[in-house]
């Protein structure tokens, strides 16, 4: 979250400011790439990468402060995604879904940071485990930050069905954490 | 359903009844596992274990997930057309930005910090990384924590901004966690708390209290740094967000003079249809 410094920081960039579109990618890229990862997962780095060409190229017409940025890039993420899934079922031998899972370069890594890593990994995939209304609307609530009804709006159900299926989610979630022995 | 949704075809839901037997969740219990408070709903309070996992989901950006920087900026300076308003005070704007930047990226570096030292957030939660490690061992077979490694253990030779945390890949700098990075942490935590969604709060308070060295000692250390403002009389980013008077007070969350910037027409308890 970028907070009150993003109408500025949104401001530059629109006007071309490369450290100022930096800012915004940093925000914005390691949330879009996880909940890709859960909804897209054979493709989630090109998905990424073509969300970015449409925000980019929308960037002028965008209107609205970091709520609604955040509701757009993962609105667009989405479509993205959808698009991609579309490409993947005409051509379902693609070798491409063989890139995915597991994929990210890992440099130089302290110890602490393998672990995290791997917990985040991990977590990633326990939530895309579940069945996708429950992954997608954990993700976009728990990673993507947006409140309940931007994502009801999103997935194009009610708030009341978010707030099951959260909490379905989340059920499963604490139950496979119990399962696989964490403990508080 | 909505139109776009091939994904679900991609992965069918499983059908049934979606909310017979499980109530809808309040948002202020998933606010409270995100923030590591526990969650006092009783009939929620099962959802207790998953708090790790969602911390671990919301961990601080990894290393192979900002690798793609390169190819959204080619992009980003393919795109034409600058309006033409836009060219005239483009010169103003660049020079609010060149020290804008160099606050975020202050911040970022302090975020890299703590993620890069760890055990300062495991001190937070008092979870990670042994049972997330647990955990990952549990669900993709990962090797079982180091016995060295036990929950609530942590390794306090790996401090945020000692040098072995500096992270060559970002190319960033030793992050200074006492200097206008530190403060940059304080000031997101105080506006999160004051203006932010929970989500927001949380990762804000993750950041901070790692850097801290733990949740108790966010008062102090947030205290203790001095804000990046307070030593120079001319700063065009600290003049844009932090008007006059209000500086020296906000690093301790005291927004009373910030209007509340959420959009407005959001009802704060949405009706739910069903």
């Amino acid at each position: 979250m970028i907070g009150e410094d993003f109408p500025a920081v949104l401001a530059a960039a629109r006007q071309g400011d490369e450290g100022a579109f930096t800012i915004l990618w940093r925000d914005g890229n390691p949330a879009l790439l996880r909940y890709l990862k859960v909804i897209a997962p054979e493709s989630a780095e090109d998905v990424t990468a073509e969300t970015w060409v449409t925000v980019v190229r929308g960037l002028d017409r965008f209107r609205g402060g970091e709520d609604a940025w955040r509701a757009w890039l993962f609105t667009t993420a989405r479509r993205r995604a959808v698009d991609a899934g579309r490409r993947r079922s005409r051509r379902p031998e693609s070798p491409a879904a063989e890139v995915g899972e597991g994929h990210w370069p890992e440099v130089a890594d302290t110890a602490d940071q393998v672990l995290e890593n791997l917990a985040t990994r991990a977590a990633i995939a326990a939530v895309a485990s579940l069945p996708p209304l429950q992954a997608e609307v954990i993700m976009l609530r728990v990673v993507a930050g947006l409140d309940t009804e931007a994502v009801a709006q999103l997935v194009g159900r009610s708030p009341g069905a978010v707030r099951v299926a959260v909490h379905r989610g989340l059920r499963r979630l604490a139950q496979m954490m119990t399962e696989a022995g964490v403990t508080r | 359903m909505s139109g776009w949704d091939v994904s679900d075809a991609d992965m069918p839901n499983i059908p049934g009844s979606q909310r017979a037997d499980v109530p809808e969740l309040p948002d202020g219990a998933l606010d409270a596992l995100l923030t590591g408070d526990l969650v006092t709903d009783e009939a929620c309070a099962g959802l207790q274990p998953a708090a790790a996992l969602l911390a671990a989901l919301n961990a601080a950006p990894q290393g192979g997930e900002l690798a793609g920087h390169a190819r959204a900026l080619t992009e980003f300076r393919r795109r034409g057309g600058m309006p033409v308003h836009a060219r005239r005070s483009a010169h103003r704007r660049r020079r609010l930005l060149t020290s804008l930047t160099a606050k975020a990226a202050a911040a970022a570096a302090a975020v890299a910090a703590a993620v890069l030292g760890g055990v300062a957030a495991a001190a937070y939660t008092g979870t990670l990384p042994a049972p997330a490690q647990q955990f990952a061992h549990g669900v993709i077979g990962a090797p079982s924590p180091q016995p060295s490694h036990r929950p609530g253990t942590p390794r306090p030779s790996h401090r945020p901004g000692t040098p072995q945390a500096t992270p060559a890949r970002t190319g960033a700098v030793g992050p200074d966690a006492t200097g206008p990075a530190a403060s940059g942490l304080c000031t997101a935590y105080a506006h999160a708390k004051a203006h932010g969604k929970a989500s927001q709060k949380a990762v804000a308070f993750r950041n901070l209290a790692a850097a801290a060295g733990g949740a108790a000692k966010i008062a102090a250390y947030c205290t203790a740094v001095p804000h990046p403002g307070s030593s120079q009389s001319s700063q065009p980013a600290s003049a844009l967000t932090h008007p006059a008077g209000h500086a020296a007070s906000h690093p301790t969350g005291k927004p009373s003079s910030h209007p509340t910037p959420h959009p407005a027409g959001r009802p704060s308890s949405a009706p739910t249809t069903h």
